[in-house]
């Protein structure tokens, strides 16, 4: 087993040379270079771009720069600093992680128990009414596009009925009932509106899965065994299904960051997603490249940790 | 499942097609989206809908205005059909883009296997863990709003889906005994690859490509919504529901519109490629 993830963490590091070389080669690529946006300021003179390029180390050759940039980041965890504020990306990075943690867990939590209930009830009720309901539904929620419908139920519930916050995050920073009230009120749209896309899909996924399991000869043994129709799903069908709806959705999960820049920029929800657009906006590219650099390294952990969950799961894998 | 050029095929999966009354209806939607955005300028040229009108601005829906005006006194019903243009228009050219694109890296990866079906599967890793709307949204940043560049990008960024489709379908088949037949009687690869292994591989290929043009419309929406994809002349749904953000507690007529229509064309092309796979599908 061992030797199986160090094999399998040695594999990702050409992948993620091969990722950080884009990274860095995407921020290069901004028409007239990254400082472009700073010569169109009319405070800003010429003599203090070229200190700014010496200081940035612009003036180097490119496979000069790169290097340089990764070992700043490899030794001293140093990605940078804002064009915008002079912060330090990585400060920055960190202060919006919670935020952006938040919402990505909310909305994963709520995907998951729908997704879940709703892929089985599907499987159990295969062919009948309430299975083709609920892959019309699956069908309505992966093509609701996220910020036509995030718009929809801000008129809808924070503009019409006034019962949720049309969009920020409150109650942060006091641990009283009311603040936390306030809290989960901010989160409850913006999660409900991120989780739809991945709740649509991984119900569909599990009843796949399901259904597949259910054809199986052991199941129609633990039937004959005389175990009642919830405890065969429950226990044998279900459990064995679940085993590639986890390596699906742990592949998914990191497109919950993607998907919550859109979320965060709807309901000004102050995440990654957000700073990413901000930055996109302002021309900030140390910001954006650190975004793009941390979000690809998620990426790539995430497929690895499905890659041994599958292993883990499905005792039939052999740790080669 | 044999080369859908075979005569009576196209009959047998149009007759087993349109069992999926949901496939069905959103080929149905498809359609008369299509002709209605491709034949509003036989009625209505583009000038008049963008001319101002600010005796009439921001009617509500109404008989005279079916989806009502905007802030210019613009009717919202053919600036939704005029914007359909785009959005399909990109939906479409983008999914060409990606099918080009993931057949030849595909089929190049699962026919010829070896050093190259690596090196296309590296590259395909690459692609699928770095976070592409990040990056769509940092190009078009770059180069402004240029749709055909918007296109081009969001072709190149779906590749990899139909790329992967298309090498696995490649392993399996050219172990198969049609193909070895083919290389006894001396075909040449590219005659095996295209009369052979190609036509065999298509059903997935063309349920891939609808998929596609759903994702790639909602792609080029978003980035639209965001201020990165096409702007006026060419509006597109995405860039209407933007213009509407700022008016959509008193108005939100203006938003509801181009992003129901997003959502139809959306689930129209679901509907369809989940038809197509079952129509397509031997074994159901």
């Amino acid at each position: 087993m061992g030797a199986f993830v160090l094999r399998k963490a040695l594999g990702a590091i050409p992948l993620l040379i091969a990722i950080s070389a884009i990274c860095f080669g995407l921020v290069r690529l901004a028409p007239g270079g990254p400082l472009a946006r700073l010569e169109g300021l009319p405070n800003v003179r010429a003599e203090d771009i070229e200190l700014k390029k010496k200081a940035l180390g612009l003036d180097l050759p490119l496979p000069v720069q790169y290097g340089a940039w990764l070992v700043r980041i490899g030794l001293r965890g140093d990605l940078g600093r804002s064009f915008v504020t002079g912060e330090p990306v990585a400060a920055m990075i960190i202060g919006r992680l919670p935020a952006t943690l938040e919402l990505m867990s909310a909305a994963f939590l709520l995907a998951i128990a729908m997704g879940m209930s709703a892929g089985v009830m599907s499987a159990v009720r295969a062919g009948k009414a309430l299975d083709y309901a609920l892959t019309f539904l699956a069908l309505v929620g992966i093509s609701l596009p996220v910020f036509w419908i995030g718009l929809m139920a801000q008129v809808l519930f924070s503009v019409e009925l006034g019962w949720l916050p049309a969009g920020g995050r409150a109650g942060v920073t006091e641990a009283t009932a009311a603040s936390f009230s306030a809290r989960l009120r901010h989160l409850v749209m913006p999660a409900s509106v991120l989780s739809l896309l991945y709740m649509s899909s991984w119900s569909r996924y599990m009843r796949a899965s399901l259904l597949g399991v259910l054809a199986q000869d052991y199941i129609r043994t633990a039937r004959a065994k005389g175990l009642g129709e919830t405890a065969v799903v429950a226990r044998h069908g279900v459990r064995n299904a679940l085993i590639p709806v986890v390596t699906i959705v742990a592949l998914q999960l990191p497109t919950l960051f993607t998907g919550a820049i859109i979320t965060e920029t709807i309901f000004s929800w102050p995440g990654m997603g957000l700073l990413f657009y901000d930055g996109v906006l302002k021309g900030d590219y140390p910001r954006v490249q650190a975004i793009l650099l941390v979000s690809s390294v998620l990426i790539v952990t995430f497929n690895l940790a499905a890659d041994l969950l599958y292993a883990v799961l499905d005792p039939r894998i052999a740790y080669r | 499942m044999t080369a859908p050029a075979r005569p009576g095929m196209a009959a047998t999966l149009w007759r087993r097609f349109r069992r999926h009354w949901a496939a069905v209806g959103g080929l149905v939607v498809i359609v008369v989206l299509g002709c209605a955005s491709v034949g509003v300028s036989l009625f209505v040229p583009e000038a008049e809908t963008l001319a101002l009108r600010f005796a009439e601005k921001l009617e509500p829906p109404g008989a005279r205005h079916w989806f009502g005006t905007n802030e210019l006194g613009q009717d919202v019903f053919l600036r939704c059909l005029y914007g359909g243009r785009v959005s399909l228009r990109v939906g479409i050219e983008a999914t060409v883009v990606a099918l080009l694109a993931g057949v030849l890296l595909g089929a190049l990866a699962g026919a010829a296997g070896g050093v190259v079906d690596g090196l296309v599967m590296k590259l395909v890793d690459v692609m699928l863990a770095i976070p592409i709307f990040f990056v769509l949204l940092l190009l078009a940043s770059y180069f402004g709003a240029n749709l055909h560049l918007v296109t081009l990008v969001i072709g190149l960024s779906s590749w990899p889906d139909v790329c992967r489709l298309v090498r696995a379908d490649f392993l399996s088949l050219r172990e198969k005994e049609f193909v070895e037949a083919a290389w006894a009687l001396g075909a040449t690869p590219a005659r095996v690859v295209w009369r052979h292994l190609l036509p065999n591989a298509a059903s997935p290929i063309i349920v891939a490509a609808t998929l596609g043009v759903a994702r790639a419309i909602i792609v080029e929406s978003a980035l639209s919504y965001l201020g990165f994809g096409s702007q006026p002349p060419n509006a597109s749904w995405g860039y209407m529901l933007r213009n509407a953000q700022s008016h959509i507690t008193e108005y939100p007529w203006l938003a509801f519109f181009p992003g129901a229509l997003i959502f139809a064309t959306v689930l129209a092309f679901n509907f369809v490629g989940d038809g197509l796979r079952d129509a397509l599908d031997p074994r159901t």
